[in-house]
């Protein structure tokens, strides 16, 4: 499609649109945040970027109105019978060499099922993971001044880790509601240009099923997978806590799930 | 492959009704395409891939929305009403450095050519990563990335203060063509 505004054509745009959203590998953000530096029409890209993005975001307590909440009652109350198992459905990649030394680390529960807690539903596990792999809509958080390892910010109380000291640089952040819950995530990029996102729900533990539980250090943490994303979740403070990115072995996901106990996992 | 779960659609109501209002630029359009988008969802059971209830929602919007505006063109055309004029709304954005009401920015993403909204529409409204977009709008997703780019582009001008940094408008109206 010709595009007859554009009168930059030797701009980067698919990158500059990637580093405007914390989608761009730590690296390569590096690099053109440099070039940046030295061209005044980059940096004039990135901030129109950086605005439709913040101006959007602005947009998100917008609210279906009540007609269309009743409409939707109506609709699924109609709906052809639901079957026997709705849920989203979890396979653990068994067998794999990656999980296969992780396993050998640990002590491995297959099919665990951690109840979930009082109140709202919240969103399930899948829902939680498609947030944790989306975009971010907000710049990164700022380190902790009081607490070197961690972020400053918080879900009900609980700190997002701050990891970049041990090669995980903080991307971005974004904030979802999904199931009636406050889910935060903090996005953070590895060396080798992977990238992992950090997610927080608020409220009760949201309910797990299947998956390969690690314990380690008399935690529990489940491994678990979707499409080609892997994932793992646990709790902490009785919040549940999932980190999730594509480029990511088990063994890493496990270690930086460990590093809010002190032993960050090396990017 | 996993069935979907009528229930769990509430929980995407929110962000389709903005998607919605984002691409048709109506409050009252954007209510109608969701029922519509609802409906034909829940009219028998479906199956979707783990974890992308949203991107299935994207193309099934989509498919409606374009549905839509071919009944539409088949129809005699009508003047809008006041309803359709009176869109903004009344909240005003606190953020970021200029507040734009909520209608201004949907108003200026549903001015865009059908491509570049449904980019945006996807990533950065719905909150698909660029991978989902793609699948779901069925196309590459390094295409993906440029129209966004260009989109977003075209937003901030659109709503920018400075003079001569707003774009000429493309498609604007609530009769938008349906070139792809």
């Amino acid at each position: 499609m010709s595009d007859h505004m554009t009168s930059e054509p030797q701009l980067p745009e698919a990158e500059l649109a990637r580093l405007a959203d914390g989608s761009l590998s730590a690296e390569r953000q590096r690099q053109l945040r440099g070039e940046i530096q030295n061209s005044p029409p980059m940096a004039r890209a990135l901030k129109e970027q950086e605005r439709a993005i913040a101006l959007i975001r602005s947009t998100d307590d917008v609210v279906a109105p009540a007609s269309l909440h009743a409409s939707l009652e109506r609709l699924t109350s109609t709906a052809p019978a639901k079957p026997a198992r709705s849920r989203l459905r979890w396979w653990p990649r068994l067998g794999l060499p990656v999980a296969g030394a992780v396993v050998a680390a640990a002590a491995v529960v297959v099919a665990v099922v951690i109840a979930g807690g009082g109140g709202s539903p919240g969103p399930s596990l899948s829902q939680t993971a498609h947030v944790a792999l989306a975009s971010a809509t907000s710049p990164a958080p700022v380190e902790d001044s009081a607490n070197r390892a961690q972020l400053s910010l918080q879900v009900d109380g609980i700190p997002f880790p701050y990891w970049e000291r041990v090669g995980w640089r903080t991307q971005g952040r974004r904030t979802d509601t999904v199931g009636g819950r406050r889910v935060v995530t903090v996005f953070y990029g590895g060396r080798n240009g992977s990238r992992v996102g950090y997610a927080i729900v608020s409220g009760a533990p949201v309910k797990v099923s299947g998956g390969q539980t690690v314990v380690r250090n008399g935690h529990r943490y489940t491994l678990l997978h979707q499409g080609n994303a892997r994932l793992v979740t646990w709790q902490r403070s009785g919040h549940t806590c999932v980190i999730a990115g594509r480029r990511v072995n088990d063994r890493t996901l496990v270690a930086l799930a460990e590093a809010d106990s002190g032993s960050a996992a090396s990017a | 492959m996993p069935r979907l779960d009528p229930s769990s659609l509430g929980q995407h109501l929110n962000v389709l009704y903005r998607s919605a209002w984002a691409l048709c630029g109506s409050r009252e359009d954007a209510e109608d395409l969701v029922q519509e988008t609802l409906a034909g969802v829940l009219a028998r059971p479906r199956t979707v891939n783990a974890g992308g209830e949203r991107a299935y929602l994207m193309r099934a919007l989509r498919n409606t929305f374009y549905s839509r505006l071919r009944n539409a063109s088949r129809r005699p055309r009508v003047t809008d009403t006041l309803d359709d004029v009176a869109v903004a709304e009344s909240r005003v954005s606190t953020q970021p450095e200029r507040a734009a009401e909520v209608g201004e920015i949907f108003d200026a993403i549903a001015e865009l050519p059908e491509d570049f909204r449904l980019a945006i529409v996807a990533v950065d409204v719905l909150g698909l990563s660029y991978g989902e977009a793609a699948d779901s709008l069925d196309t590459r997703e390094a295409t993906i990335t440029t129209r966004l780019y260009r989109a977003r582009q075209r937003v901030a001008r659109r709503l920018s203060d400075e003079p001569g940094a707003q774009p000429a408008r493309e498609g604007s109206g609530p009769n938008r063509s349906l070139t792809r």
